[in-house]
């Protein structure tokens, strides 16, 4: 169970730090990588607007081959890097049970 | 300080009792207020606001305009060497901005003001009076102008659009559109706060469910959205709760989606509406739910007050329209701006080619060169071609529309070198805004260039 919980935790870790290469490579945030937080919002503290948005999901969609549907498109989803590394687990937990 | 400038100064104050947004609560208008006074800039100076969507920034704005400054809103994806050009061409005196970094700007002074940062740049004598506001048009790094309007002028407009489309203090507006263009900053929040009427601000990602659940849960009765929006909706086949009215303007709505958009019971009146920052921005407006099928493929009639015509017809009637507005701008500034757009009879030059029949119902036919709609979003391509030719191996650049709604950038090198397209997209992208990068960037042979 320990080990589930560790697992887990370094997974939404990886994920959040994919996600800040993903807004620096692609979208050109101008932050330092350690400098994003995971609460930083995308809109008001990192800038993010409508195109931003929509190129973040592609590059999500593409980098951890998953399809984030229109109806999770939403503010709150994409609201900071943790609701954000939030949603990315939940696809890929249930792309993993898919699997199974 | 005039009436209008008055009016929405006092506005202020009690503005969350009807402006709201969906994120955290707002500071208090006072203390934005002391903080921009704090800064101790002259009157008249101007202060460049990052603006994401937020009633937040509509505090700033009118607290910039309240201390004698000069608003500036700007989009909140803009890069640094965006603003540091802006802050030398629009001679910007302060920048403020959630999470600006005053080290990127070798700011001398930093104040923090409600949750955005605020830096002084270098003493810049004023290059405006109190009370005027700044609007950037289309443009990009280095090269974007804006009109200098005064807030008279732009109450002068939204209060036009007001009475044009009935909006009264009976209504609840819904803000979807970036506030740091002058449909969102005019049109809807100022026209919202001399309406009376409530608004609510909404920022991306847009979602047309969502957009439909705010309309329902907010009791939303008249909105304003893009053409682009207005397909997204119709391609789903979007249901929408009832709303008074819908306007729609930036740019051309076809005869098939205006039929479209009136068959949906949702719409009870339609709107499609033409304007440009420099007037202030709205001219005129087709009210699509009362008029004949055959004006489906106009922006309708200028607003009452506003006179139109046509500069230099050919044949088939074609040719710029002008515009004489009591809302449009004083002047343009920036982005190497070598004459005025006025003629000496005192009409704004659109640079929009247009028909214009004996009704007065006007027909758009082609825009301004250099001016491309790709994906929604209006850019300039002649200043996406700075941005390459300041590349240290690139000659010049040509940037032109695509298939399918993409954009293209040829290259001609420098003493024929081989361009590594790669890196030169890359130091595209660190100035240009996400619209205006390239999809394709192709280097031509010299002598193409040459001939």
């Amino acid at each position: 169970m320990h080990l589930r919980v560790k697992n887990e935790e370094e997974m939404m870790r990886s994920v959040e730090d994919c996600l800040r290469d993903i807004l620096i490579e692609h979208l050109f945030v101008e932050f330092d990588k350690d400098k994003i937080l995971p609460t930083a919002s995308l809109r008001e503290d990192l800038g993010l607007d409508s195109l931003g948005f929509v190129e973040l999901k592609d590059q999500v969609d593409k980098r951890f081959g998953i399809a984030i549907s229109e109806d999770e498109f939403t503010p709150e989803n994409f609201s900071t890097i943790s609701s954000l590394t939030r949603l990315i687990s939940l696809h890929c937990r249930a792309n993993r049970s898919a699997l199974r | 300080m005039s009436a209008a400038a008055r009016m929405i100064i006092d506005s202020a104050k009690d503005l969350d009792r009807r402006i709201a947004d969906f994120g955290d609560a707002s500071p208090k208008y006072d203390q934005l207020f002391e903080g921009y006074a704090r800064l101790a800039l002259q009157p008249g100076s101007a202060v460049l606001i990052f603006a994401p969507n937020s009633v937040e920034f509509l505090l700033h704005w009118i607290a910039a305009l309240a201390n004698g400054y000069v608003p500036c809103a700007i989009a909140p994806s803009a890069k640094t060497p965006l603003a540091s050009a802006l802050q030398k061409s629009l001679k910007i005196a302060a920048i403020v901005g959630p999470q600006l970094d005053p080290a990127r700007y070798r700011a001398k002074h930093f104040a923090r003001i409600g949750t955005f940062n605020a830096v002084v740049c270098d003493h810049i004598p004023p290059a405006y009076e109190p009370f005027d506001v700044l609007i950037l048009t289309t443009g990009t790094s280095g090269s974007q102008p804006a009109c200098v309007h005064t807030v008279e002028s732009l109450v002068c407009n939204a209060s036009m659009t007001n009475k044009t489309l009935n909006i009264t203090a009976a209504d609840k507006q819904l803000c979807v559109l970036p506030m740091y263009h002058s449909y969102g900053l005019v049109t809807q929040s100022l026209g919202s706060i001399i309406s009376g009427c409530e608004l609510r601000i909404d920022g991306p990602p847009f979602n047309a469910n969502r957009f439909a659940d705010v309309i329902r849960k907010e009791g939303i009765s008249i909105c304003g959205i893009t053409p682009t929006i207005a397909r997204d909706l119709l391609g789903r086949g979007t249901v929408l709760p009832e709303l008074r009215s819908m306007s729609i303007g930036g740019d051309r709505v076809s005869p098939e989606d205006v039929v479209s958009l009136l068959s949906k019971p949702f719409i009870n009146e339609l709107y499609i509406t033409y304007g440009l920052t420099e007037a202030g921005p709205r001219v005129s407006v087709l009210p699509a739910h009362i008029t004949p099928v055959e004006t489906y493929d106009s922006v309708g009639m200028a607003f009452s007050g506003v006179s139109t015509r046509i500069e230099t017809p050919d044949a088939d009637g074609v040719g710029q329209l002008l515009v004489k507005t009591p809302s449009v701008c004083r002047r343009k500034v920036g982005g190497n701006i070598l004459r005025q757009p006025f003629t000496s009879d005192g009409f704004l030059e659109t640079g929009d080619l247009f028909k214009k029949d004996a009704a007065g119902y006007l027909r758009y036919v082609a825009r301004k060169a250099d001016i491309l709609i790709v994906k929604g979003e209006k850019l300039n391509t002649r200043s996406i071609d700075l941005v390459a030719e300041m590349h240290p191996d690139v000659e010049f650049a040509r940037t032109t529309a695509g298939d399918m709604n993409s954009l293209v950038t040829r290259l001609w090198a420098k003493d024929d070198k081989v361009l590594d397209l790669d890196e030169i997209k890359t130091f595209m992208k660190s100035s240009l805004r996400l619209h205006e990068v390239p999809d394709k960037v192709i280097q031509e042979r010299n002598a193409v260039f040459h001939k």
